[in-house]
């Protein structure tokens, strides 16, 4: 409330809801603010990381596998071609196969009871990962792709934000299988045409980055403690400063 | 109905789209048939003269505040003079980009899908156009935002990447063919500069009007330099004696990139962008098109146009035979296209409005 | 349209998409590919080729973690061209060939006194073929030199072509050549193209006779006095004029020719020790400028005039050295001096005058020269290098030893 937003609280919900909210605010969590700047941003390049290989990485292997082999270095073709010698599926089934059970297994965990509930995450993953590529039903590289997609899907602090991209990788992944790059490419244009045409409450979705406007300090970046001194230019504000100039008055003013 | 509202960084933007889809397919070619290795001094003496043509356009514009060429040219010759240039705005765009679209699709399927015929590929585009177009028309414009700064960077990646294997001495002798190919010429190479189209349908759209100058000059100027560093990347890395015409020159200069054994072969990478901004460039001038013919007919809304447009786009793009046709007239005709209705009618236009401006009011 | 029939229009769009582009992703997916490391092409009857090709099987990486070497497939096909000869080889081979990690392609040398620019060229137009592939021409047929390549320290022989010319830096005794660079000399006015020089190892070290190996002036690839299991190697250069080959250049030469083209790191060389007769020292040479080349033109025979800079650093030590003393490092670098002067002013005159070749491309220094390309052109710098005169200015401070600097 103190940035400069309206915040609703209904008795009985346990959640509040805050407007206006935007792009920034979804991958940012309420803790950076009370780490060390230098820590807390590194969190934030992080979440981006995460937040691209949760809807690109899928689409990109199939992509790269099916149309671009070229890009790959050849010891890393190698290791992919043997690890899928004895593998009858092609690629974009066993894909599709793997990321279905990954979300089969995420939604049986919810509802599992709490006295086998940790078992499952590791029997799911474990016995169903291992035992598949026993198998030989999928390869060992896939399942490090899955994983590591599944993993960078929990790094994400907001619930609908991460849903929202394992919910398009199944798109690009789609898309990747049908024209390679440019099927992605494509993909990602309509995407960010989606995600840059979104308002909240009149505010851009994509503020500060498109329309550029001066952040003044309420980008994407954490800036110290006591350089945090106006409020983010697209709430309007009455009051644009928070704190005064020299907030530290006892540093710089003798 | 409420117009929606562009920043200044989005106007630089949008005239920068132009150029850089051009440069990827034979922009750098074309520019350096005639000046061989005078290329960068060329460019140089077109680039100080593109500026000082903007910067004209500009001051002629500032008689007339808040209406592009359209509404000049309805003051100028009325109604049918504004239907006249709407028209050939409308067709200019329309084809350029149809004749664009489609040399692009010929050399990914050239590179990538050699089995699938070319309207598959051309149709996806279009599927990407027609659903993009229908958001808001700011959208377009802040992808175009997001997705410009990228292609700036990844030529600059190229620039730098690929120095190892450039050879300074090429860009001697100094004056290529001659001073007069080098200069005189040379001006044809000013078509390369076409995102000054985007210049005269601004005005209205702009949040601050009294920027239009600085946008005029530092998309001019960015547009130069970005040319200057594709253009020298080609002189540099690959002789202009003997011209063994390739299709997508940059997209070769992109092949020899290679860091160590574990990076090689970094095109599909680049690719990818350059797809990308020929998409937000595919819809950025549709959604001109759009506009203008909405004034020009006033209709109510424009959300038949969006199929419309688009599969008029899809059929120019199929009307050239095979890629000889097509390129060839990107090579030929399209220059003198840009010349023409760019630089020559637009301008006179201008000139025309501001001198009958002037008339009347020492008449009155 | 209610949402249910957008939605179904939605999918048969997608099918049908998937659909056309499957022919493309059906001959390009990963499973159906099987990748080419090397290319050699021989010459056979008739203008006819033989084309030699080399593939991988995969390396099985074990429970253990520990991997076994991979066989490698060597399959020759006769036909009339290349193009031609990948055709014949998709009919008998399960899987389609694809050239997109093709890493070494190989030209024997009867086939390149005929002229290769015909293959060059479909090579380059190939969407597959990297750029950076490097282009060796063998003394003995291609396909011996890649049935004998058995890397000893690699699994994947992959790795090994990735590899081998990474001494070009550090030793100098043959280049980088690619396959793109000796397409764009081959269409360049200014300059020759170059290739690696490879043939097959003598197996007996014994049968090298008196040869002196502190010259080294001999040492190239089929008769360099090496044994291992590794039957090929790499060892100087091949120059050519046009397309057609017109001379070799050997391991000192190949220096010569990578420190014109500043691509050298440091180099080794053996010269005689100022203070003991007889005995040789050797010193590691690396250069500190790019050389520095001025050409005047105003006659038909050019005079190139070249200055180089090197410093060098002693590597063979003995027990009564004394390489702090100023003059004995004068003394040794007027010898490293003399030593290379003579090393490249024969070096020059041999691309001059015996191959008429211009491979360093020392044209494009002469452009400074001329204000047009046409006058450029008439000059034909190409016949007038068979005129031309040399002088070479070398420069080379010796430091001192390495580790040891005293004894």
């Amino acid at each position: 409330m103190l940035k400069g937003r309206v915040v609703v609280i209904v008795n009985g919900t346990p959640y509040g809801i805050i407007m206006p909210a935007v792009l920034i605010d979804f991958l940012t969590s309420p803790e950076d603010t009370n780490l060390r700047v230098n820590f807390a941003n590194f969190l934030r390049g992080l979440r981006v990381l995460a937040a691209f290989i949760t809807l690109l990485l899928p689409g990109f292997y199939v992509a790269i596998t099916s149309f671009h082999q070229e890009i790959l270095p050849t010891g890393l073709l190698f290791s992919i071609l043997a690890s899928r010698e004895n593998v009858p599926f092609p690629i974009i089934l066993e894909i599709l196969l793997m990321e279905f059970s990954f979300e089969l297994i995420r939604e049986a965990s919810l509802r599992v009871p709490s006295a086998i509930g940790s078992t499952i995450g590791i029997v799911g993953a474990l016995v169903l990962g291992q035992a598949a590529v026993s198998a030989g039903i999928v390869s060992p590289i896939l399942i490090i792709i899955v994983a590591m997609t599944g993993i960078s899907s929990f790094a994400i602090p907001d619930y609908s934000f991460g849903f929202h991209l394992r919910y398009f990788r199944f798109a690009f992944v789609i898309l990747g299988f049908m024209a390679g790059f440019l099927g992605i490419a494509l993909g990602l244009f309509v995407y960010i045409s989606l995600v840059c045409s979104l308002r909240s409450f009149g505010v851009s979705y994509t503020v500060p980055f498109a329309p550029a406007t001066n952040s003044k300090g309420n980008g994407y970046l954490l800036s110290p403690i006591w350089k945090r001194e106006y409020r983010p230019s697209f709430i309007a504000a009455k009051k644009e400063t928070e704190q005064p100039h020299f907030s530290m008055k006892w540093k710089y003013h003798k | 109905m409420t117009k929606s509202k562009i920043g200044t960084l989005e106007a630089i933007m949008l005239i920068l789209s132009i150029v850089v889809t051009h440069t990827i397919l034979s922009l750098p070619r074309e520019v350096t048939v005639n000046t061989k290795s005078a290329a960068i001094i060329n460019l140089i003496f077109v680039s100080i003269l593109a500026i000082i043509i903007s910067y004209i356009i500009v001051k002629l514009l500032k008689n007339f505040p808040g209406s592009d060429i359209i509404d000049i040219s309805e003051v100028l010759g009325g109604k049918a003079l504004k239907n006249i240039i709407g028209g050939i705005f409308i067709v200019y765009f329309l084809v350029t980009t149809s004749i664009l679209l489609r040399n692009f699709s010929e050399s990914l399927r050239i590179i990538h899908y050699p089995m699938t015929n070319i309207i598959f590929i051309l149709f996806l585009f279009i599927i990407a156009l027609c659903s993009a177009n229908r958001l808001a028309f700011n959208a377009s414009l802040k992808t175009n935002l997001l997705i410009i700064p990228f292609v700036l960077v990844s030529m600059v990646f190229l620039f730098f990447a690929n120095m190892n294997k450039f050879i300074p001495e090429r860009i001697f002798p100094i004056f290529g063919d001659g001073l007069i190919s080098t200069f005189v010429l040379g001006i044809g190479n000013l078509s390369s500069f076409a995102g000054i189209a985007f210049l005269y349908f601004l005005p209205p759209y702009l949040k601050k009007p009294e920027k239009l100058k600085k946008i005029a000059v530092i998309s001019t100027g960015i547009s130069a330099i970005y040319l200057i560093l594709c253009v020298s990347t080609l002189l540099f890395m690959f002789s202009f004696f003997i011209t063994t015409n390739e299709i997508t020159p940059l997209y070769n200069a992109t092949r020899y990139i290679e860091f160590g054994s574990f990076f090689q072969r970094l095109e599909s990478a680049f690719l990818l962008i350059w797809t990308l901004a020929f998409a937000c460039y595919l819809s950025i001038v549709t959604k001109f098109c759009m506009s203008i013919f909405q004034k020009l007919t006033n209709i109510e809304t424009k959300k038949p146009l969006i199929d419309i447009f688009g599969l008029l786009i899809l059929a120019i793009a199929l009307v050239p035979k095979d890629y000889s046709i097509s390129s060839n007239f990107e090579t030929e005709i399209y220059p003198y296209l840009v010349l023409g209705i760019v630089f020559f009618l637009s301008l006179s236009i201008l000139i025309l409005a501001n001198l009958q401006k002037r008339k009347q009011k020492k008449s009155a | 349209m209610t949402h249910l029939t957008r939605n179904l229009i939605i999918l048969i769009f997608i099918i049908v998409f998937i659909m056309a582009f499957s022919g493309s992703y059906l001959s390009l997916s990963i499973d159906n590919l099987a990748y080419v490391l090397a290319i050699g092409i021989d010459k056979a009857d008739n203008d006819n080729l033989q084309v030699t090709f080399q593939f991988s099987t995969t390396t099985q990486a074990t429970e253990s973690g520990s991997s076994e070497k991979a066989p490698s497939v060597v399959n020759s096909v006769k036909s009339s061209s290349i193009s031609s000869a990948i055709n014949l080889l998709n009919g008998y081979m399960g899987k389609q060939l694809n050239l997109s990690h093709c890493k070494v392609i190989i030209f024997s040398e009867e086939l390149a006194l005929d002229g290769i620019s015909e293959e060059v060229y479909t090579l380059i137009n190939d969407t597959q073929i990297r750029p950076s592939a490097n282009i060796v021409i063998s003394k003995c047929p291609a396909k011996d030199y890649i049935e004998q390549t058995s890397p000893e320290l690699e699994n994947l022989i992959s790795k090994y072509y990735e590899i081998f010319t990474n001494s070009s830096k550090y030793s100098g005794f043959t280049a980088d050549s690619t396959i793109g660079k000796f397409f764009n000399n081959l269409i360049c006015k200014m300059y020759q193209p170059t290739a690696i020089l490879g043939g097959l190892t003598t197996k007996d070290l014994d049968s090298e006779s008196n040869l002196d190996y502190h010259e080294n002036n001999s040492i190239k690839s089929n008769n360099a006095p090496i044994q291992g299991e590794n039957g090929a190697e790499n060892i100087g250069m091949a120059a050519f004029y046009r397309d057609k080959i017109v001379g070799e250049l050997t391991a000192l030469e190949s220096i010569a020719y990578l420190t014109l083209e500043d691509d050298i790191n440091r180099f080794l060389i053996s010269i005689p020790d100022p203070k003991n007769t007889g005995r040789y020292l050797d010193i590691y040479i690396s250069p500190t400028k790019s050389p520095k080349v001025k050409i005047d033109t105003s006659t038909s025979s050019p005079f190139i005039q070249m200055e180089l800079k090197f410093s060098g650093q002693i590597y063979s030590m003995s027990d009564n050295s004394e390489y702090l003393n100023t003059d004995i490092l004068n003394e040794i670098s007027e010898n490293c001096n003399q030593y290379l002067e003579t090393l490249f002013s024969n070096y020059l005159y041999k691309t001059s005058k015996e191959f008429k070749s211009d491979i360093n491309g020392l044209g494009k220094y002469a452009l400074k020269n001329f204000f047009r390309t046409e006058e450029f052109d008439n000059y034909d710098w190409h016949t007038n290098y068979r005129n031309a005169f040399f002088d070479v200015k070398v420069d080379t401070t010796v430091k001192s030893g390495m580790l040891i600097t005293d004894t």
